[in-house]
């Protein structure tokens, strides 16, 4: 009598892990990064019966098993919402007891220190040395740390000269407009960061032939020449290597820079400049940072500089099924997940700054689940029914 | 004589309890994906020994198998395959052998081999398939495992291997004790005309509403060799009587 009891009550057994299971993924049909799970039954067979009369006794569930297919995102445009494109986990480490966990939930906080995290766990990176991603895996911080001023060293210039000027009466003076033909004027900076006004006047010495006057902030700083070839282009630039300023305020000094000309014309056509471009800037504090789709943490500063600080890092397994829940919406690998797959290479195009992935939860599926769940419950609480009725008979025979 | 009957009756109580037994497995199997319903096979045998032949033994000296088609269920999970038509997926069980199941659930290995959701590698067109770190994998409809590899992009894929699907006569495989089938004479050839529907799986093909009817009918049918039993039960003690006399 108990044969039918045991397969009906390995049924209901069955039933009930199926209806907790799919309680516990409506209950997460919103969290962020959730992974629905679903229940493997397999069928079960004795080997005491003869071959030819097996009957089976009952189910078991084989396992849960973790679906991970991608849920839909949801655009946030919150600068600190990520989601992963593909396969892939974040990797995260818990700063108490040092273990990594894996995650596909993106949002992120910093805190106090500039860490970016979730759950109190900290976000890895690999870390960026001048601009350029290492392999060096590493906490990821935005530092408020300022970049500090950097001196101007070269100073690049491309300019016209009109070449039907003519060559001016009196010699140079820098507040008569008629004693030279065009001026130029730019900002360097020095060590500290001090702009300064970089002046050039240019004065025709004669045919394809310039005078240039240097002045910073007034104050002569040397003269250069420029000649032109017959079809106008620049031949020879001279004296403007190694231009020395002496600054007086506790800057480096003397500061050495060099002027280039690089394109520059002599036409006849009006006197313009085409573009100034120096490379020194003054210091500047953090303004903002932003993630970009292969999840460099690119930080900007108020003197317009920006450097990447970092790249998110991306996990891979081998075979992501066997990575075990320990909640939080994140998983630690196993020996059945196989060891975690780190390269800057997974990163490429898998980060979508500003959105969030969201539970892959289906709610309609797993309504139907439940129906079937119950369905699955009363239908083995009927063969029990069955069996007690059956066992009654049996008692009254006598 | 009328222990005979008695006889009779509990040997049809005994295979009405077996029918019983039957019919809760496929119920407690109703979610179990490519489970395919048990059937009982009942043959009737003469009572041998004095006397005109009257009585039958029912004896229920078989089980078969249904492989009517179960339902499709939809999953979008790129490693579930469910057959469309007669099939069966070839698996290495633990013991080394080769058996066949419907159930195409598949996961990935650390080792990177493809296996059943019980723990089974499943076969290939040469022995086991390993899957190299990869990303995107697809199985097509004829078998064919596709992968992207890890960096690439989406146009260069990979054919790894394809799944051994076969489609032997249903006479010519049996259950085992795993759930799964295997060939009673020699190992079956891959067929090549076997259909799978990518991102599916086929459920079990036992219909609930059938099993419950034919529980209340095995019940029903319990009782009375009971009843059966009680009368034979009551004659021979009416028959004592008379010999009292």
């Amino acid at each position: 009598m108990s044969a039918i009891d045991s397969i009906a009550r390995t049924g209901l057994k069955a039933a009930l892990s199926d209806l907790q299971t799919t309680g516990h993924n409506v209950a997460n049909a919103q969290s962020v990064g959730f992974k629905q799970s679903y229940v493997r039954l397999n069928d079960l067979y004795s080997t005491n019966l003869a071959a030819n009369t097996q009957i089976g006794i009952g189910v078991q569930v084989a396992g849960v098993e973790q679906d991970f297919t991608e849920g839909a995102s949801e655009i946030t445009s919150r600068s600190l919402d990520l989601s992963i494109t593909g396969q892939g986990f974040f990797v995260m480490r818990n700063t108490t007891s040092g273990q990594t966990a894996y995650t596909r939930a993106g949002q992120f906080q910093l805190d106090k220190d500039g860490y970016i995290t979730q759950n109190g766990e900290r976000l890895r990176g690999y870390a960026a040395f001048q601009n350029q991603i290492t392999t060096n895996l590493v906490d990821m911080q935005v530092s408020n740390t300022p970049v500090p001023a950097l001196q101007t060293a070269t100073v690049d210039l491309e300019i016209n000269l009109d070449s039907t000027a003519t060559v001016p009466a009196n010699p140079f003076s820098a507040t008569d407009p008629t004693t030279y033909n065009h001026r130029t004027d730019n900002v360097i900076y020095d060590s500290l960061g001090t702009p300064s006004n970089l002046t050039l006047y240019y004065i025709k010495s004669g045919s394809n032939a310039w005078d240039v006057q240097m002045q910073i902030n007034g104050a002569s700083v040397g003269t250069g020449a420029l000649t032109f070839t017959s079809g106008g282009a620049l031949n020879t630039a001279t004296g403007f290597t190694g231009i020395s300023w002496t600054t007086t305020n506790g800057s480096n000094t003397p500061q050495l820079f060099d002027i280039a000309f690089t394109g520059s014309t002599q036409f006849a056509a009006s006197n313009e400049t085409r573009s100034i471009a120096q490379d020194g800037y003054p210091a500047g504090v953090l303004t903002s940072f932003d993630f970009d789709k292969d999840g460099m943490l690119t930080a900007r500063y108020s003197n317009g500089q920006s450097q990447i600080l970092s790249q998110v890092a991306v996990a891979k397994f081998p075979a992501p099924n066997g990575l075990a829940n320990i909640g939080n919406t994140s998983w630690i690998e196993t020996s059945e997940s196989g060891n975690a797959i780190l390269n800057s290479a997974n990163s490429r195009n898998a980060i979508n700054p500003g959105t969030l992935e969201l539970s892959n939860v289906d709610l309609s599926q797993q309504l139907i689940n439940l129906i079937n769940a119950q369905n699955y419950f009363q239908a083995n609480a009927k063969v029990v029914q069955t069996s007690t009725q059956v066992n009654q008979t049996v008692i009254q025979i006598q | 004589m009328s222990e005979a009957a008695l006889y009779t009756g509990m040997v049809g109580a005994k295979q009405a309890f077996m029918q019983m037994q039957l019919i809760s497995n496929n119920l407690a199997n109703v979610n179990t994906t490519g489970h395919r319903a048990e059937l009982p096979i009942f043959s009737s045998y003469m009572v041998q020994g004095e006397g005109l032949p009257t009585q039958y033994y029912s004896v229920m000296d078989k089980t078969a198998a249904d492989f009517a088609q179960g339902p499709m269920i939809n999953t979008d999970r790129n490693l579930d395959v469910a057959i469309n038509g007669p099939g069966f997926i070839a698996v290495q069980t633990v013991s080394g052998s080769e058996g066949y199941t419907r159930n195409g659930s598949f996961v990935l290995s650390s080792e990177g081999f493809l296996k059943t959701d019980k723990g089974d590698y499943v076969l290939g067109q040469q022995g086991l398939i390993t899957i190299p770190p990869s990303q995107n994998l697809t199985i097509g409809q004829d078998g064919t495992i596709t992968v992207q590899g890890l960096g690439q992009n989406e146009r260069s894929v990979t054919v790894v291997d394809r799944i051994k699907l076969v489609n032997p006569p249903l006479n010519s495989i049996s259950r085992g004790t795993d759930g799964y089938f295997y060939s009673i004479n020699g190992t079956i050839p891959a067929d090549n005309k076997v259909k799978l529907v990518p991102g599916n799986l086929e459920g079990s093909n036992v219909n609930p509403v059938d099993q419950l009817v034919d529980m209340i009918e095995a019940s029903r049918f319990f009782e009375l060799q009971v009843k059966m039993m009680k009368s034979a039960d009551e004659n021979g003690a009416k028959a004592t009587e008379l010999l009292n006399l």
